[in-house]
Order: structure tokens, then sequence, then C-alpha cells
């Protein structure tokens, strides 16, 4: 059900975070449906490729966006199963989005390009990292018994979590036009035709699955209710801070570690 | 029993023809011999029955037992496989003059070490296996480094020797189980930094990431692939031993497989040298196994399967990456990253050989890589739930930064070398090597592809209960095979009758880039070597930039390893420096030394007289 979910309504994440930003900034903004109406348009174009690339360009969204559908039907939605559910899923739902990660790093430097391979460098310091504090997010959920003080740690280190991975502000600016300062959009830049639709489709997958994920661990009655409620939070919050220096980001990362290890440590403290 | 020791004997008696004037009797004596080895192994892991013999010899010692138990015919047939595939590449690799001896001393020794249960001859065949090693790794020593690394690897493996002599010592002639010897603390710690230097265990690894780049490829996997897991063999043997485990054990095999799967994963990061970034980065995965092990010995079962497992999952994958490896030094004639480039394009089987490595032991779905991190973390999260779950903590925080940094690390192996431009010409003109060296890759894809299907009932033989999650894995797994496929499908037919332009890369619409404006190996890791650079002591030396129209600069950068620069050499400098001053004594006038004996026996008297 969640999957379903998810194909459908994916897109419209980046929409809610768009209008809630225009909402700020007093402007009318993009349609709600604008991505759906980008993924058409570049679903019906040709494709321009570098002569530097090999099959991995033409290849890599493809795989990446398999993981990102694959990785829909190991999560759970408030009340909606997930459609393959065994005892750890979460963990192959991690393994799949380092499978995207790996697909989209790989395109970025067959195209020899210096920017992109840039971006793939950072992605990767900044997947690293990343990875390490979802696990122990994930590890202090699967502990179980969550009190209040937990939650509310494993809430914010989750939230950090979500803004690096999803490349929004303070992480990553998909708004911005400068090659040099992007992590994400940078990697993307041979992309073209129906791959940009892939990679584009992708990124709102995986959005939609660490926030159904998010909702999951943290309060899965809220169901639905509450991947709206992070598409909006992710809109004040790109509206009211700017985007972090990027050597600053491994703290940021480091701090959302940090606040779930402890999240952890006050667990293990807890008699049971 | 008796084709086991066929098969040695085969081993033997090839690598003794090959020293005359034909050299096929070495390749031919050897894959029969292997062959027989293996199929020995796979009846006894079938059947669960265990070949003895007992051999006499002429030394005051008791005769030699050899058993093939189940422990032994795991390793017997990764070995002998393993062995076989790189035996095949060495055909091609080597052209007029293989090492065959060495090869064969080096993997019969091997396999004698697997049977023998008498410490004596244990140490024996282990000795042979060590040098055999030795003059394997030399074998190109006009060169001052590969002399240097040769050197580097026996002194290590000597000192290891030295504690398992005294291991041996205190554990007694028999290696089989009979009641708790009396030193069990001593043994393990002894066995623990004697089989660990095998291994490449942090802190005792500095060998390794020295002499596997200057090996010849194809040794280079054997002894990766091959020989470091006989240092977990010793280990998982002589703990066979000594009864029940007190949790100091298992915690000393979690902090130092955690030290060495990061200590490994950084330092590989950080290396310009392909092979030498796979040394370190079996240093890793030595240390993931050890992880396994760690939480075996604190009580959960699936630890030590899920070593095992990845015992088997590092070799196959690890050989195949050196044998690509070697693939890519014998076309472009260089391991240095910062000079390759291009190579898919160039070397397009080696190419997609290595990406199924790279991904593999990245740990990426659907690999066997990813299997067996998988279960790591499941171990983990099993011991997290439990009443004490500082272990699980501890084992999950290290396996999941190692899982992240090895991504950045195989996508830096892989992206770097083989996508993008070539940044030399003799990368330029690299082809793929020929089918010989090919067929030997592509065999090793197929088995870890097959490892992976067959990785269910793998860990069901290995004694461990299923249901942890592996067999949904591997449905999504063939799933994701489908969408990935059908998606393709979707874009090849919306492309189609559509224009699709071939143009340069888009650099900010500059039109001219050339490989020396390309992103390199060293400015790709860069933002992670720097994160953790208290730990790396990475070292630039650069010019000075002046002027407005700057003239020529320089740039070198090296990572030495911290342990050899730090504690190892000064320690060395120390005993040499010891060894010095004990030379006044030791002038060659023996009349002097005849004082010497005659005061000691004097003092001998006196002590006893007392």
């Amino acid at each position: 059900m969640n999957t379903l979910a998810a194909v459908l309504c994916a897109p419209l994440l980046a929409g809610i975070i768009n209008k809630v930003k225009a909402w700020f900034a007093g402007r009318q903004g993009p349609s709600l449906w604008q991505l759906y109406r980008d993924l058409w348009r570049l679903l019906g174009k040709g494709a321009v490729y570098s002569q530097t690339s090999t099959w991995v360009l033409r290849l890599a969204p493809s795989v990446g966006l398999a993981c990102c559908l694959l990785a829909t039907t190991l999560v759970p939605l408030g009340g909606w199963p997930a459609l393959l559910h065994f005892p750890n899923a979460w963990l192959l739902m991690l393994g799949l989005l380092a499978l995207q990660r790996f697909s989209l790093v790989l395109a970025a430097l067959d195209t020899g390009s210096s920017f992109e391979g840039m971006g793939a460098s950072r992605e990767v310091q900044l997947g690293a990292l990343a990875e390490l504090g979802l696990l122990l997010c994930g590890a202090v959920a699967a502990r179980g018994d969550l009190t209040q003080p937990v939650l509310l740690l494993l809430a914010a280190a989750l939230f950090l979590l979500f803004l690096a991975e999803t490349a929004r502000v303070p992480v990553d600016d998909p708004n911005t036009h400068l090659e040099l300062t992007m992590i994400h959009e940078v990697m993307v830049l041979d992309a073209s035709g129906p791959d940009l639709a892939f990679v584009l489709y992708a990124a709102a997958l995986k959005m939609w699955v660490l926030a159904s994920w998010m909702v999951a661990l943290l309060y899965p009655a809220a169901g639905p209710v509450g991947i709206v409620a992070v598409a909006v939070l992710v809109g004040v919050v790109e509206s009211s801070t700017a985007r972090l220096r990027l050597v600053r980001l491994p703290q940021l990362l480091l701090s959302a570690v940090a606040l779930a290890g402890l999240g952890m440590l006050l667990l293990v403290e807890a008699p049971r | 029993m008796p084709e086991l020791l066929t098969g040695l004997g085969l081993l033997l008696l090839g690598g003794l023809l090959s020293l005359g004037r034909w050299r096929w009797p070495g390749f031919l004596g050897g894959m029969t011999g292997l062959a027989l080895l293996l199929a020995g192994a796979a009846q006894e892991l079938l059947t669960h029955h265990q070949p003895r013999a007992t051999l006499d010899w002429t030394l005051p010692a008791p005769p030699v037992d050899l058993v093939l138990d189940d422990l032994s015919a795991f390793f017997l047939l990764a070995s002998a496989g393993l062995g076989m595939v790189a035996f095949l590449y060495a055909r091609s690799y080597f052209g007029e003059r293989p090492p065959w001896f060495f090869l064969n001393l080096m993997l019969g020794s091997l396999a004698f070490v697997l049977l023998c249960r008498s410490t004596l001859a244990f140490l024996i065949a282990w000795e042979v296996m060590a040098l055999a090693a030795f003059f394997l790794v030399t074998r190109d020593d006009e060169q001052r480094e590969v002399r240097r690394a040769g050197w580097i690897y026996l002194a290590a493996t000597h000192l290891g020797t030295f504690f398992l002599m005294g291991c041996f010592v205190a554990l007694g002639p028999e290696l089989t189980a009979n009641g708790v010897p009396e030193h069990a603390s001593a043994v393990f710690w002894l066995a623990l930094i004697g089989f660990g230097t095998k291994a490449g265990l942090v802190p005792v690894h500095v060998w390794l990431p020295e002499a596997h780049p200057v090996a010849p490829s194809p040794v280079s996997a054997l002894m990766s692939g091959v020989m470091i897991n006989m240092g977990l063999y010793g280990l998982l043997r002589v703990l066979s031993c000594l009864g029940p485990a007190p949790s100091s054990w298992g915690w000393a095999l979690l902090v130092v497989g955690s030290l060495s799967a990061l200590g490994g994963v950084l330092f590989a990061l950080a290396q310009r040298n392909l092979k030498q970034m796979l040394a370190y980065s079996s240093v890793e995965n030595m240390g993931l196994v050890a992880i396994g092990l760690g939480l075996g010995l604190l009580g959960y079962p699936l630890g030590t399967a899920v070593a095992m497992l990845h015992i088997l999952a590092h070799g196959v994958l690890k050989t195949l990456l050196f044998l690509g490896a070697g693939a890519v030094l014998h076309q472009a004639h260089t391991c240095d990253i910062e000079r390759t480039g291009g190579l898919l394009r160039r070397m397009p089987v080696t190419g997609l050989t290595f990406l199924l490595g790279a991904a593999g032991l990245a740990g990426l779905p659907p690999l066997n890589g990813f299997v067996t991190e998988f279960l790591l973390l499941v171990t983990s999260l099993e011991a997290i739930r439990s009443s004490a779950p500082l272990p699980g903590l501890f084992a999950l925080g290290s396996v999941g930064l190692v899982a992240g940094l090895s991504l950045a690390l195989f996508s830096k192996a892989f992206g770097i070398v083989f996508l993008g431009e070539p940044r030399s010409t003799q990368a330029e003109r690299a082809v793929d090597p020929p089918a010989g060296m090919l067929a030997p890759m592509v065999l090793l894809c197929l088995t870890a592809i097959a490892l992976t299907a067959a990785s269910p009932w793998l860990l069901e033989h290995l004694g461990a209960d299923l249901g942890a999650g592996l067999t949904g894995c591997l449905q999504a797994f063939a799933l994701l095979g489908g969408l990935a496929g059908a998606l393709f499908g979707l874009r090849v037919l919306l492309l189609q009758g559509r224009p699709q332009a071939s143009e340069p890369t888009w650099d900010c619409g500059y039109r001219a880039a050339t490989a020396r404006m390309e992103y390199t190996g060293l400015s790709y890791s860069q933002p992670l070597t720097d994160l953790f650079g208290s730990l790396l002591h990475h070292r630039v030396r650069q010019g000075r930039i002046q002027g407005i129209f700057p003239s020529e600069t320089s740039f070198s950068d090296s990572t030495p390893d911290l342990l050899e620069d730090e504690v190892y050499l000064p320690l060395l400098r120390a005993g040499e420096r010891l060894a010095h001053a004990l030379r006044r004594i030791q002038h060659g006038r023996v009349q002097a030394y005849i004082l010497y004996i005659l005061v000691t026996l004097a003092g001998l008297l006196a002590w006893s007289a007392r």
C-alpha cells in the first residue's frame, strides 16, 4: 500500500516544500504538481551523453530508481504494512539506498568532469556519516521501549539525517545554480531526458521512503499526515536557515550521530 | 584420506619437477593436486565423515596426526578452490617462467597446516608456507622497494611464529580439545598475537600493505584471499582446544577487529597505489571477521557463522579484485591510480568484473558482501536487544562506519581507475588481457553470485538458524534485478526514435576539458582523509605559489603507516642500538670467549652450591 502511495505521491513532497517556502517568502510559488510536469516533460525528450561516458552513465539512473522503488516496498506507513515484510528489513532498505548512492557517484565519475567528481566526493563523505547515523537510529528503535526523552533525541537525529540524505538546506541547496557549491545536483549535471527523469523521481522516492521510515519509528499512528508534516517542516527549516559551510557539514552529521548515540545510552541505562 | 595425501604429493611432485627443464608439470601437478584436495574437502563437508591418518617420522617426537574435520574442510575448500583459479591466472600472467615450485609449495604446506594436529609439524609447515610466500613476494628483487617489503614481511612473519612457539609450548603437543589447558589465557593471548600477525590484524598488520603491492598479482591474490585466512584458522583451531571462553577474549577480538576494520579502510582511502588500497582493505575485512568471532565468543553463535561466511566472501571477492588489479598492472603498466582512468572503455571485461567485486566488498546489495554485512548487523542488533547491549553497540557502531567508508573506498577504486579520461598514455593504450587471465575473473564473479544465492544453505551448514530475514533479502535481490532490467528497458523504449547526441562533458561551458582537469583520487578522498586527519598523518609536500603568474610548482603526498613509523621503527632502532652495544663483547677473540664460558660456569657452580 505504501508502495502505491509512494509511487503516486512522492513528487508531491517537493511541491509541498516549495509551497511552504513560497508562502514564507510571500510569493505565489510553483504549483504543487510542478515536479510531475517536469518528469513528464523529461520523459518525452531525447538525451545528450558525454563523449567520455560509458554504459555506466546510461545504466546508473535505472539501477538507482529500481533501488528506491524496492525500498518503498520495505517500509510500512501508518496502518499500511510494507509489501515485503521480514525481520530487519530496514537494514536492506539502508543497503538499497547505499546502492543508489553508489550508482549516482559512479555515473558522476563516468563523465570525467571535475565538478561531478567534486560532488561525488562530497556525497560519499556525507553518506558515510549519515549511514552510521541512520543505523544507530534504527538500532535505538529496534531495542524498543522508547521513553519520551529518547523519542525526542531520536526525532532530532532522524530529522537532521533526513535533511542530509535528501540534499536539503542546511546541507545542500537544491536551488543553487553554482556547480562549485552543490552536492546532489552537481552529480547529475550530465544526465538528461528520461535518465534525468529517473534520477529526479528516485530522489523523490528516497525522500518518501525516509520520511515514512521516520514516521514509522517515531509515531506510526500519524501515517500519511506525518509525511506531509515532515515536508512542511523541511520547508520551514529551509525558509528560516542558511546553508552551512561545507567544512561544517561533518559536524552537523556527527551531532546527529551523537544524538542517536545518546538516545541509545539512555535506553541502555534504563532498567528493562 | 588417501586422496588428500595423493593431492599433497602431486602438488609437491609437480613443484619439484617444474624446477627441471619443463614448466608444465608444475601447473598440472598443482591443478590435479588442488582438485583432489577440493574434492576431499567437499566430501567431508557433505558427509561429515572425518578422514584421519597418522604419519610416523624419525624425529624424537610423537607421530603426526592428520585429521580433516569440518573446520579444516571449510578452509581447505576455499583455499583449494581459490588456489586453482589463481593457478589458471598465473599461467597467463607470468609468461615464460611461472614460479610453480614456490606456488605449489605454498599451497601444499598450507593444506598440510589445515590437516595437521601436532603442534611441531604444524609449526614446520607454517614456516614452509611463510618462506614460500617470501620467495614469491621477492620475485622482482632487483627493485629496492621489493627487497624492503620482503624484508618487512620476513621479520613480521617470524615475530608471529615466535609468539606461536610460546603459544604451542603452553598448549602441549596436540591441537585437540582434551580438557581445559593450564594456562588457557596465556595460550589465547599468544595465539591472538601470533595468528593475528598472519591475518593482518591491527596493530600487527604492518607487513600486509608492504608485501601485497610488490608481489606479483596472482601471488597477492593468493596471499590476500587464501593465506591470511590461515591466521583466522589458527585462531579458531586454538580456541577450539581451549574450552569455554571468558568474556575478555570476546572483547579483545571485538576491539582488535574494530581497530583493524576502521584503520584498514581509512588507510586504504588515503593510498594512491591500487594494490595497496586492496591490501589495506584486507586488513579491514579481517577486522570485520574478528568482530563476528568476538560476538560469537560473547554468546551469539550467529556471529561465528557470519565470520566464516565473510571469510568465504572476502576470499572470493578480494582474489577477484587482485586479479583485476593485476590485469591493470599487466596492461597499463601501472598501479598508481593517478596515472590510470578511462579503463572501462579499453578493458571492458576487466572493468565489469572489477565493478562486481568492488560493489561486493563495499557491502552493497545484491552480492554476498552485503549478505555478510547484513547478518553481522543482525547479530549486533540481537546483542543490543539483550540484557548486555554494549558489545552489540560497539560492533554496530564500527560496522556502520566501516560500511559507509568502504563505499567511498570502492567507488574511488573503481571510479578513478576505470571511469573518466585516461591520465597517462600507457592507460590510453591499455586493452583487455588475454582470455587466460579474463576467464579466472569471470569464474570468480560467477562464484560470488552463486555464493550469494546459496548463502541461506551455507549458513544452515555452518550451524546457524535462519529466519534473520536473509531469505527475504534474497527475494528482494531477485526483484531488484527484475526492476532494474525493466526500467532500463523502458528507458531504451522511450529513447527510441528520439535524438541522442554525444557531446563533451559539461564543464561550465568550457569545452576543452582535459584529463589533467579531472578529479584525482587524492582529491576524491580528501574530505574523508581530512576529517580523520588526526589519525592518518597524511603528509603533503607542496611548493609555494608566488606572484600573479606563478611559475612551476610541485606537489607530493604520502600516507605512511602510522604504527610502522611511530612505533615499530623506533623500537627496531632501539633494538639495533642495543645490539651494537653488545658487539663490544663479541669481538672474535676465542680466548676471551673461553673466559666467558669459564666465568659463567664458575658463576653457575657458585649459585648451585649456595
